[in-house]
């Protein structure tokens, strides 16, 4: 027996431990609590925030959020959403508006923004689901109501039109910096803050897909005509679905709106937001839990590296982006999470061995 | 049980049942047979809430399901093994029993009956966390015979159970439908072994047409002259 092999047994009577997921969830979120630390490292000179800022890994961690919240109902139920910014600006908008106008503290706005994204969502599912609209009519009008709202805000004074909320000091809202509210005066406090946030999607998204109502959310992904015919009530799992993922992407938009300085129709309800949100969770593995974590650390970093390293031509950034995730929703569409399965299946194909697949 | 009164029903703007009347007792095993494209299939799925019928009424049990979707007249108890099987293929065999149980009775039995389960049919046990659709043929059917027992169902609704399997796995099937009636689950069956079905059954519909033209018990179709010359072969 190699030490590969070794290693290999011992993965393998870890992975059979009941607690198995709790231990590599806590070994990989210990990881992601060191990373600002991490890459400050000076490794021969060079250190990793020279490319990789703190700032780059806040973006990074909403993102595997805002992905990890659209996995519960598109990557899960197989509904596949292409309006999430939808929920994400109400998140923001309910966010801003409250604190701005009425000096509401901005945790009570965020969850009032849940609440009012949530119900959006259920409004968004109803009349969809009511009317079998399915794969790239469901995806096309969940796009159609997200530029609803966009519209909707832009054309209303009452909410500052397309100039958007600036972000007030503490004092206007009777606070100071600090958790409560909402506000730090540096960017640790606030990855730290959205590694909270990434954690509680996180283990709710692992709770959901380990229980029943995964199971039932699977079966719809699979084929909802048998699903239904073996008795899960399709219709209800399917709203349940997308008003948790509306929910928890709203919170993601108050996040945002928190720490950046200036929220406006067209940032969070952008029509290229739709797609930033989602895409971690499809190039890392949809309908998995590590895959929009890992896919957000693929994709948001690249995003940021091609901007910053092709300023001369405009746009050629984007392009070179969009190219590399061309290529890996072509030839991964299970995603990242798949590779060292592949790998294997290879590996095992070259040395001519069968294996127990 | 289950009552059927002069109902139509169809795909679309087609109409394929032409007013059928069929009812099934407790306890009784039920065999409904004829050739192809007499509208046994479409009455089964209309049974379970697939289709709905266009007129005319389904009760059980005195009460009636003809409005009801599907996962609601699943929950009352008729639990429908479909012959296209609908088995979840990229999900494992286990998963694919759990999700047979749907009342509330049997989730909170789904332990001891998945036990149960495996002990009717060990090769689901050994491939348990196998995804569904990398099992035979064969497999594959006492899979779905499984995941519909997961069910507790009053009723069990089989709509060609043994279509497309080896003659000994047929047998094993006839075996298993036995055996679930001898637990006292009424059985309401689609059979083209017409011969063992009708056997096996307490009494028998001959359909044709969208139409029943017969019913009388199992051993007097078998020794009929008509049935013999059009579903027999002799």
């Amino acid at each position: 027996m190699s030490s590969l092999d070794t290693v290999r047994d011992g993965y393998r009577s870890f992975d059979e431990r009941e607690d198995a997921p709790v231990l590599k969830g806590a070994v990989g979120f210990g990881l992601l609590a060191a990373l600002p630390y991490i890459i400050e490292i000076d490794v021969a000179g060079m250190e990793l925030a020279a490319a990789l800022s703190l700032k780059v890994l806040i973006l990074t961690l909403i993102y595997a959020y805002t992905a990890q919240a659209w996995n519960i109902m598109s990557g899960y139920t197989g509904q596949f959403s292409f309006g999430h910014a939808a929920f994400f600006g109400i998140g923001a908008y309910a966010t801003q508006a409250l604190v701005v106008d009425y000096a509401i503290n901005p945790w009570f706005g965020m969850f009032v923004g849940g609440g009012v994204a949530a119900l959006y969502g259920l409004l968004i599912g109803f009349l969809s689901f009511r009317f079998n609209l399915r794969g790239h009519y469901f995806a096309l009008a969940t796009l159609a109501f997200a530029e609803l709202v966009r519209f909707v805000i832009v054309n209303m004074s009452e909410l500052h039109g397309a100039n958007g909320y600036f972000k007030p000091f503490p004092r206007d809202y009777d606070a100071a910096y600090g958790l409560l509210a909402f506000q730090f005066e540096s960017d640790l406090p606030y990855y730290y803050l959205i590694l909270g946030f990434l954690l509680v999607v996180t283990v709710v998204s692992w709770a959901v897909k380990n229980s029943w109502i995964g199971l039932y959310f699977f079966a719809i992904r699979e084929d909802e005509r048998a699903a239904s015919s073996v008795g899960v009530p399709a219709f209800r799992y399917k709203l349940l679905g997308i008003a948790i993922s509306a929910f928890f992407t709203a919170l993601g938009g108050a996040y945002w709106s928190m720490y950046f300085n200036t929220i406006r129709p067209d940032t969070v309800f952008a029509l290229f937001k739709n797609v930033e949100l989602l895409l971690p969770a499809v190039v890392g593995g949809p309908g998995t839990v590590v895959g929009p974590i890992i896919g957000s650390f693929i994709v948001t970093p690249m995003s940021e590296i091609a901007r910053t390293s092709f300023t001369g031509i405009n746009g050629l950034d984007r392009v070179i982006y969009g190219a590399f995730l061309i290529v890996i929703v072509i030839y991964s569409p299970r995603g990242v999470v798949s590779w060292p399965e592949r790998g294997r299946a290879l590996y095992r194909r070259v040395r001519g061995s069968g294996g127990e697949e | 049980m289950l009552e059927l009164d002069s109902v139509r029903a169809g795909y679309d703007q087609i109409e394929i049942l032409h007013g059928v009347d069929l009812r099934v007792d407790e306890g009784e095993i039920v065999a409904l047979i004829g050739s192809n494209g007499a509208g046994k299939t479409t009455t089964m799925r209309t049974i379970c809430g697939i289709l709905s019928p266009t007129a005319g009424s389904i009760t059980f049990r005195g009460e009636s399901i003809d409005d009801e979707p599907p996962h609601d007249i699943v929950r009352r108890g008729i639990v429908q093994v479909p012959e296209d099987r609908d088995l979840f293929t990229d999900m494992t065999v286990a998963d694919n029993l759990l999700l047979g149980a749907q009342t509330k009775t049997a989730i909170s039995n789904r332990e001891e009956n998945l036990t149960e389960m495996y002990e009717l049919f060990p090769r689901l046990e050994e491939r348990k966390n196998q995804r569904a659709g990398t099992m035979s043929g064969g497999e594959q059917q006492m899979l779905t015979l499984a995941r519909a027992l997961m069910g507790e169902p009053d009723l069990l609704i089989l709509d060609e159970p043994s279509i497309g399997l080896a003659p000994q796995l047929v047998e094993e099937v006839f075996d298993v439908v036995r055996e679930v009636h001898e637990q006292g689950i009424t059985v309401l069956m689609v059979e083209q072994n017409v011969q063992q079905t009708l056997r096996l059954a307490d009494r028998g519909y001959v359909m044709e047409n969208g139409r029943i033209t017969m019913s009388a018990t199992g051993t007097a179709l078998l020794e009929d002259d008509s049935v013999i010359e059009a579903y027999l072969g002799v």
